[in-house]
């Protein structure tokens, strides 16, 4: 199932000139651990897909998926918050097949 | 203000003194720029560093302007830069892409003429984009390489005056 919707959002919130992306310490240490720097996330987002969208504790994250530079799939847990012109990345990952 | 994920409490937020990043392949200090949100009952934290794109941008080009010579890790990270994959990378410098891989690790690593156009091309892509920095290419054409090697460039936030306008960008702190 895809979310043309939410990934639109996304990718124009991504793109947004004032955006801050915000990093929980368990999307550093995961990010870290699969070697993705954040650039790549960033870059990644601006051109997503979203491929679930979950709703925890009255706030809906979303999975995007997308690829970086060297070819690998990349995908994300992320929470847009498009009033305040953030994402917050949950964690992230490198996707192996 | 915004809540923990772990623990829903309210975070504090702030700008850190210093923070240390690797962009992959450079280390960069950034002075008081990165914005901290931190919750006060689990101690969580959440770290945000503000254009990024614009930051790794102006490294970019901070670095193909310093005379010490490329290291492979750094020829990645150029091409990261420029959002290329090695393919189009290869297709601009007019290589192949088993060179370009060669030179990003390091084997039979790129020669002076070749790096000094490599950072010509780097420079001619970004400088655009880099709005607190001017570009010279009379610097590098004139360069004279330098053996070792950058442990990390610190980079501050500063602001641009245009003619009706001002602007927030990045550019590298002046040594004292």
């Amino acid at each position: 199932m895809s979310f043309e919707n939410e990934a639109g959002r996304l990718r124009r919130l991504a793109r947004a000139p004032d955006i801050l992306f915000f990093y929980t310490d368990h999307a550093e240490k995961e990010l870290k651990k699969d070697g993705i720097f954040k650039i790549t996330v960033e870059n990644m987002l601006r051109k997503c897909a979203v491929t679930n969208v979950e709703d925890s504790d009255g706030e809906e994250s979303w999975r995007a998926e997308g690829n970086d530079n060297d070819g690998r799939r990349i995908a994300a847990i992320v929470v847009p918050y498009e009033m305040h012109k953030e994402i917050k990345i949950v964690t992230g990952w490198a996707k192996t097949s | 203000m915004a809540k923990c994920t772990k623990c829903q409490s309210l975070m504090e937020r702030s700008v850190k003194a210093e923070h240390t990043e690797d962009l992959g392949g450079i280390v960069v200090n950034l002075v008081n720029a990165v914005v901290v949100r931190h919750c006060g009952s689990c101690s969580a934290e959440e770290t945000a560093i503000p254009d990024m794109q614009g930051l790794v941008h102006t490294v970019a080009l901070v670095r193909a302007l310093d005379p010490i010579r490329l290291a492979g890790k750094e020829v990645r990270f150029m091409r990261r830069a420029l959002d290329m994959t090695q393919k189009k990378f290869a297709e601009v410098m007019e290589l192949t892409a088993e060179t370009v891989s060669r030179w990003e690790n390091g084997i039979n690593g790129h020669g002076t003429a070749s790096e000094k156009l490599l950072r010509h091309n780097v420079c001619a892509l970004l400088h655009k984009r880099v709005v607190a920095r001017a570009y010279d290419p009379a610097l590098i054409t004139n360069m004279k390489f330098e053996g070792g090697s950058i442990e990390y460039i610190t980079m501050e936030r500063v602001r641009v005056v245009h003619e009706s306008d001002h602007e927030n960008a990045w550019d590298r702190r002046a040594v004292a």
